[in-house]
C-alpha cells in the first residue's frame, strides 16, 4: 500500500513532516501558447494541450454557497454526489465496475464560490470514461436508497467537522469571519439543512445548477480542439440558464454583504459557537476551552482577492511574514511546532495568522511584535526577491498533474480575472517592490479576528 | 550497476502501461535508473523534462523501527536537528537563508521505517542543492543550544499529535497490538525521551544510521543521466562506508498476540469509531501475502463488494475500509469504520459477521478481483505524473526503504498473480480466528455506555 507524507487519520499510521505548510497563495499553470477558451454552444471550455498519458476534467458550477441559503446549503455537494451514484445507462454497479476497471477516478468537490465535478483518466480510456461523467451529470438516478447513503455519509462528515481542534479552529474562525456573509454558509451543509433536503428538491436543483451560464469545462490533455469541441458539445441540450452576467453579479452581492458588516456582540459570537457553552467571546474574538495539551489560534482578516491588484503583494507579504514567525517563533524560542502566514483564493478573500501553542500569550505576544514590525520597518529588495524565487519553484509545481492544471485554470477564471492572468502571475509576482509589500501590510493587516481552542486561555487577541 | 536503458519519462510510462504486450519482457516497470557507489550509497535517478525543476532527495533506512525504549522518538528527533548548523553553515537562520536563496521547495518526515529529506529547486541550481544536501547529511553540528531549543518544537508537535481524537485511538491500539517492542512503531515517540534528548544520542544514531549504505540519493527531474550520476559520484563517492546498521542492530520481531484486547477512548466526537488492528505480514519474510493484502483491500474497498453493501449500502456504516500497511517488519491489518450510537451494536456485530467470510472462496469474485488488477496498473501512471510533488519526496523513499526497488519495479506484475486462493489464504493466515484489537472512539455524551468486555 502507497504512503503519502500526510498524517493519516485513520488508518493509524503516523507520518511526521518537519513543518505543516499553512494555506499556499494559487500558483497559476505555466505560460503556455496553445491555451484557449472557446465556447460550444453556448458553453465556455478552457483547453490546454498538453503531451502525456492522463487527462484531467474539472467542471464549474458557479456560485457555491452564494448560491444557496440557511436552509439548503450543501445542496450542490449533495446532488453531484447523489449523481456520482450512477443513471439509467450506467446504474451503480456498472458505472464502478467500469470506472474501476479503466483506473478513472470522478467525483465532486464543494467550495465557497463554486462546485465542482471533476474526472481523472487516461487518455486511452477518456472516451469511455467521459460518456459515463457526462451521462450521470446529465441524467442521475437519484434513487432513494442512494440519496439516503449520501445523505448518511454528508451527515457523518458534518458532525465530524470539529472533532479535531485544527479543523474546529478553522471552522470558527471563518464563522466569525464572515458571519452575515453568504460564506457563513457551509459547502458542504450542515446536519439540519442536509436532512431536509428532499429528492424532489435535488431533482429541481439539478435543472438549477446544470445551465450553460453557470458552468465552465476545463480540460487538459493530449488532444485537439476539434476533439475537445466534440467531447464539450455533449452538454449542447442543456438549457442556457437565467443568469448571464452571474459573476458580477455574485460579485457585487458579496460586496454588498461585507460592507453590512459589523463587529459582534459577545451574544452574537456566543451563537455561533453551537455546542461550546464555555467560550469566552468579545468583539473579534472567541476562545473555546477544550482539555488538550495546546492551545490553536487562528487569527483572520480580510484579503485582496486573485483580481485584485494588491493580491501579489499579498502573496509576498504573507510569504515572508510566515518565514519571519517561524524563524522567531519556533526557531529561536520554540514557542511552536505550528506557525505561519497564509493566503486563501475566494472571491472576497481572507488572509491567515496561526499557531499550535501551549503558550498561547508569549507566542502571540512575538507575533504582533513581528507584525508591527514588519509594518513600520517593511522589508528588504533582496527577501522580496528571495520569496519570488520560492514562488517560482512552486508555480512549477503546480504544473504537475492534469487535474490540478484543470483547476487552477478554472479557478483564475472564475475568480482571478480570467485564465490568462495565470499566464502573467510570475511577472507581476517580480514587479513588486518592496514599498508595496509595506503597504499591504498597513493596509490589510488590523482589525485581526481571533479564534482559538485548546487548553489554555488568552488574554492576549492578535 | 548504472541501468543501460537511457529514455525520457513519458516513453517509460508508456513501456510501464504497456509492457505486457512485450513477449518475454523481464517483468519490471522501468522507471528509473540506478548506480550503486563503492561506498554503498545508492544514487536513483529518473530524467523527465517536463518542468525545469529538480528534486533532490535522501532516503534514510530508520525511523521508529530502529528504537529501543530509550531513543524512542529520536529519528525524528534527528531529523529536524538535519535542518539546522552543520560545518558549512553556521546556524538554522542562515539554513533558511540559503534555502531561500535556492529558491526550494523542502521539507523532512519521518514514519515507522523510513525518514527522508528533499529540495526541490530550480535546475541552475543544481549543484549547489546537492552540495546543501551533502553538508546537512554528513556534516550536522547537533548544536547543544540547538538542540536544547528543537525539545520544545519537539514536544510541541507530541502536544498536536495528542491533541488529535483519532490519533489517542490510534495510540492506544497500537500499545495493544505491538505489546513487547511498542517503541520499533512509535514515530512520536516518549515524552520524556523527546526532553531528555542528548547530543550524545544524536551523534549515535549518526554513527550507526547516516552511513551511505543505509542511505538512497534520489535525484529526479530536468537533467541528463550522465550530469547526475556524475555530480552524485564526485560529491558524495568520498563519504566514508559504516557498518551495516541492521546486521548490528537487528529489528526484533514483534511477537504475535497472544489475545484479543478491546480499547475504549472518550473525546467530544460526532460519530462512533470502530477500528480493528491484526498483525500482518512482513515485507522480509512474507512478501507474496503483502501483494495478497493490497488487492484483498482494494476489492473490498470497492464499493459493489460485498463488504460494503453489507455495511455500508445497508445503512449500519456511513464509511468502512480495510487497508494493509506495507512493512518489512510486521504491517498492520486495519479495518476503520464509523457509525451512530444507535447503530453501534448491530453494525459490530454485522462487521464481525463479515470477517467471518474473509476466507469463503465466493466472498470475492474473479470479476472484482480483475477489476482491481486492472486499476492497479493504470493508476501508476498517476502516480508518476506527481514525480516532483509526491513521488520523487514521498513515495520512492518510503518504496527503496521498506521494500527495496525491486518490489516496487515488479508490483503490478505479482498483483497480476494473486488468485481468489491467494486472497483467502491471507484471511486465513492473518484475520480468520486471529487475536486482533479493537478499539472505540466515541462522545462521552453520547448515549452508548461501552465497556471493553462489551466488544470482544
Amino acid at each position: 500500500m502507497k504512503m503519502d507524507m500526510k498524517e493519516r487519520k485513520f488508518a493509524g499510521i503516523l507520518v511526521l513532516v518537519l513543518f505543516i505548510m499553512v494555506i499556499q497563495p494559487v500558483i497559476p499553470v505555466e505560460s503556455q501558447q496553445e491555451t484557449r477558451m472557446f465556447e460550444v454552444d453556448g458553453l465556455r471550455v478552457i483547453f490546454k494541450p498538453v503531451a502525456g498519458e492522463t487527462v484531467g476534467v474539472q467542471l464549474f458550477f458557479d456560485g457555491g454557497v452564494t448560491k444557496q441559503t440557511e436552509e439548503n446549503q450543501g445542496i450542490d455537494a449533495f446532488l453531484l454526489s447523489a449523481s456520482m451514484r450512477g443513471s439509467e445507462k450506467y446504474p451503480k454497479e456498472k458505472l464502478i465496475s467500469e470506472v474501476t476497471k479503466m483506473g478513472t477516478a470522478m467525483g465532486a468537490d464543494a467550495y465557497y464560490d463554486y462546485t465542482t465535478a471533476y474526472m481523472r483518466s487516461v487518455k486511452k480510456n477518456f472516451e469511455s470514461s467521459w460518456n459515463m461523467f457526462v451521462d450521470i451529470l446529465l441524467n442521475p438516478l437519484l434513487e432513494e436508497d442512494e440519496v439516503e447513503l449520501v445523505r448518511s455519509q454528508l451527515i457523518s462528515a458534518a458532525r465530524q467537522k470539529r472533532d479535531s481542534p485544527d479543523s474546529y479552529v478553522v471552522d470558527l474562525a471563518n464563522s466569525l469571519l464572515y458571519e452575515g456573509h453568504p460564506y457563513a454558509l457551509d459547502p458542504y451543509g450542515v446536519e439540519e439543512s442536509l436532512r431536509n433536503i428532499t429528492i424532489e428538491d435535488l431533482i429541481n436543483h439539478n435543472g438549477e445548477l446544470l445551465t450553460k451560464s453557470r458552468m465552465l469545462l476545463v480540460i487538459v490533455g493530449d488532444f485537439t480542439q476539434r476533439e475537445v469541441e466534440r467531447y464539450a458539445s455533449a452538454f449542447a441540450s442543456l438549457p442556457e440558464g437565467e443568469e448571464e452576467g452571474l459573476l458580477n453579479r455574485i460579485v457585487e452581492k458579496i460586496m454588498e454583504t461585507s460592507r453590512r458588516l459589523l463587529p459582534r456582540t459577545s451574544q452574537e459570537c456566543s451563537n455561533l459557537l453551537g455546542r461550546a457553552e464555555t467560550a469566552e467571546t468579545g468583539e473579534k474574538f472567541v476562545y473555546v476551552p477544550l482539555e488538550i495539551p495546546n492551545t490553536y489560534v487562528r487569527g483572520v482578516f480580510r484579503a485582496p482577492g486573485m483580481d485584485d491588484p494588491d493580491y501579489y503583494a499579498a502573496c509576498i507579504a504573507l510569504d515572508i511574514l510566515s518565514d519571519t514567525l517561524w524563524e522567531e517563533v519556533r526557531t529561536k524560542r520554540n514557542m511552536a511546532y505550528s506557525v505561519g502566514s497564509g493566503l486563501s483564493s475566494r472571491r472576497d478573500n481572507y488572509g491567515i495568522v496561526t499557531v499550535t501553542t501551549n503558550t498561547p500569550d508569549e507566542a502571540l505576544n512575538v507575533m504582533k511584535s513581528v507584525i508591527e514590525k514588519m509594518k513600520s520597518e517593511g522589508v528588504s529588495a533582496e527577501r522580496v526577491e528571495e520569496a519570488v524565487n520560492g514562488y517560482i519553484t512552486s508555480f512549477y509545481l503546480s504544473n504537475e498533474g492534469t487535474l490540478s492544471q484543470a483547476y487552477l485554470l478554472g479557478l483564475w477564471e472564475l475568480n482571478g480575472g480570467g485564465w490568462e492572468k495565470s499566464f502573467e502571475f510570475v511577472d507581476n509576482l517580480r514587479k513588486i517592490k518592496p514599498e508595496a509589500v509595506k503597504d499591504f501590510l498597513n493596509t490589510y493587516l488590523k482589525d485581526i479576528t481571533t479564534a482559538a481552542v485548546g487548553g489554555q486561555s488568552l488574554s492576549v487577541k492578535l | 550497476m548504472k541501468g543501460s536503458i537511457r529514455i525520457g519519462l513519458a516513453s517509460i510510462i508508456a513501456i510501464a502501461l504497456f509492457a505486457g504486450s512485450f513477449a518475454g519482457s523481464v517483468e519490471k516497470e522501468q522507471i528509473f535508473q540506478t548506480e550503486t557507489l563503492p561506498n554503498g550509497l545508492e544514487v536513483i535517478f529518473i530524467e523527465n523534462h517536463n518542468i525545469p525543476l529538480i528534486s533532490v532527495v535522501m532516503a534514510v533506512k530508520n525511523g521508529a523501527l530502529a528504537e529501543s525504549p530509550e531513543y524512542d522518538g529520536l529519528s525524528h528527533f534527528y531529523e529536524h536537528m538535519f535542518f539546522k548548523a552543520n560545518k558549512e553553515i553556521p546556524s538554522q537562520e542562515e539554513y533558511m537563508k540559503e534555502l531561500r536563496r535556492l529558491g526550494a521547495w523542502w521539507n523532512g518526515w519521518t514514519s515507522t521505517e523510513t525518514v527522508a529529506y528533499f529540495f526541490t529547486v530550480p535546475k541552475e541550481n543544481f549543484e549547489d542543492t546537492l552540495r546543501f544536501m551533502e553538508n546537512a547529511i554528513r556534516f550536522p553540528l547537533f548544536d547543544e543550544k540547538e538542540l536544547e531549543r528543537e525539545k520544545g518544537v519537539l514536544l510541541a508537535e507530541y502536544d498536536r499529535t495528542e491533541a488529535d481524537p483519532y490519533r489517542a485511538l490510534s495510540t492506544a491500539m497500537d500499545e495493544q497490538l505491538w505489546y513487547e517492542y511498542y517503541s520499533r512503531k512509535n514515530v512520536i515517540g516518549n515524552r520524556t525521551v523527546i526532553a531528555t534528548n542528548t547530543r550524545e544520542k544524536m551523534l549515535t544514531i549518526q554513527q550507526r544510521y547516516y552511513v551511505p549504505n543505509n542511505c538512497a540519493l534520489i535525484i529526479a527531474g530536468d537533467i541528463s543521466a550522465d550530469e547526475a550520476f556524475n555530480s552524485a559520484e564526485s560529491i558524495f563517492s568520498d563519504w566514508e562506508r559504516g557498518e551495516e546498521p541492521f546486521e548490528f542492530y537487528p529489528v526484533p520481531e514483534h511477537p504475535p498476540l497472544k489475545e484479543s484486547k478491546a480499547v475504549i477512548v472518550e473525546r467530544p466526537v460526532g460519530m462512533v469509531t470502530l477500528s480493528m488492528e491484526w498483525q500482518g505480514p512482513s515485507v522480509y519474510k512474507n512478501t507474496e501475502h503483502t501483494y495478497a493484502a493490497d488487492l484483498f483491500s482494494y476489492v473490498l474497498n470497492n464499493p459493489n463488494s460485498n463488504f460494503q453493501k453489507n455495511l455500508v449500502d445497508s445503512g449500519l456504516f456511513s464509511s468502512c475500509s480495510i487497508s494493509y500497511y506495507t512493512q518489512n517488519h510486521t504491517g498492520p491489518i486495519s479495518i476503520e469504520a464509523q457509525t451512530t450510537p444507535e447503530k453501534f451494536y448491530e453494525a459490530k456485530d454485522a462487521l464481525f459477521r463479515e470477517i467471518e467470510k474473509f476466507d469463503d472462496v465466493d466472498y470475492v469474485s474473479g470479476e472484482e478481483i480483475e477489476d482491481a488488477k486492472a486499476m492497479v496498473e493504470v493508476t501508476r501512471a498517476y502516480e508518476l505524473e506527481a514525480l516532483h510533488n509526491s513521488f520523487a519526496p514521498s513515495s520512492l523513499p518510503y518504496w527503496w526503504a521498506v521494500t527495496g526497488l525491486d518490489y516496487y519495479t515488479s508490483y503490478v506484475y505479482n498483483i497480476k498473480d494473486v488468485s481468489i486462493e491467494d486472497l483467502t489464504e491471507y484471511a486465513s493466515n492473518y484475520i480468520i480466528d486471529k487475536p486482533f484489537v479493537i478499539g472505540v472512539l466515541l462522545n462521552p455524551q453520547s448515549s452508548l455506555k461501552l465497556e471493553e468486555s462489551d466488544l470482544i
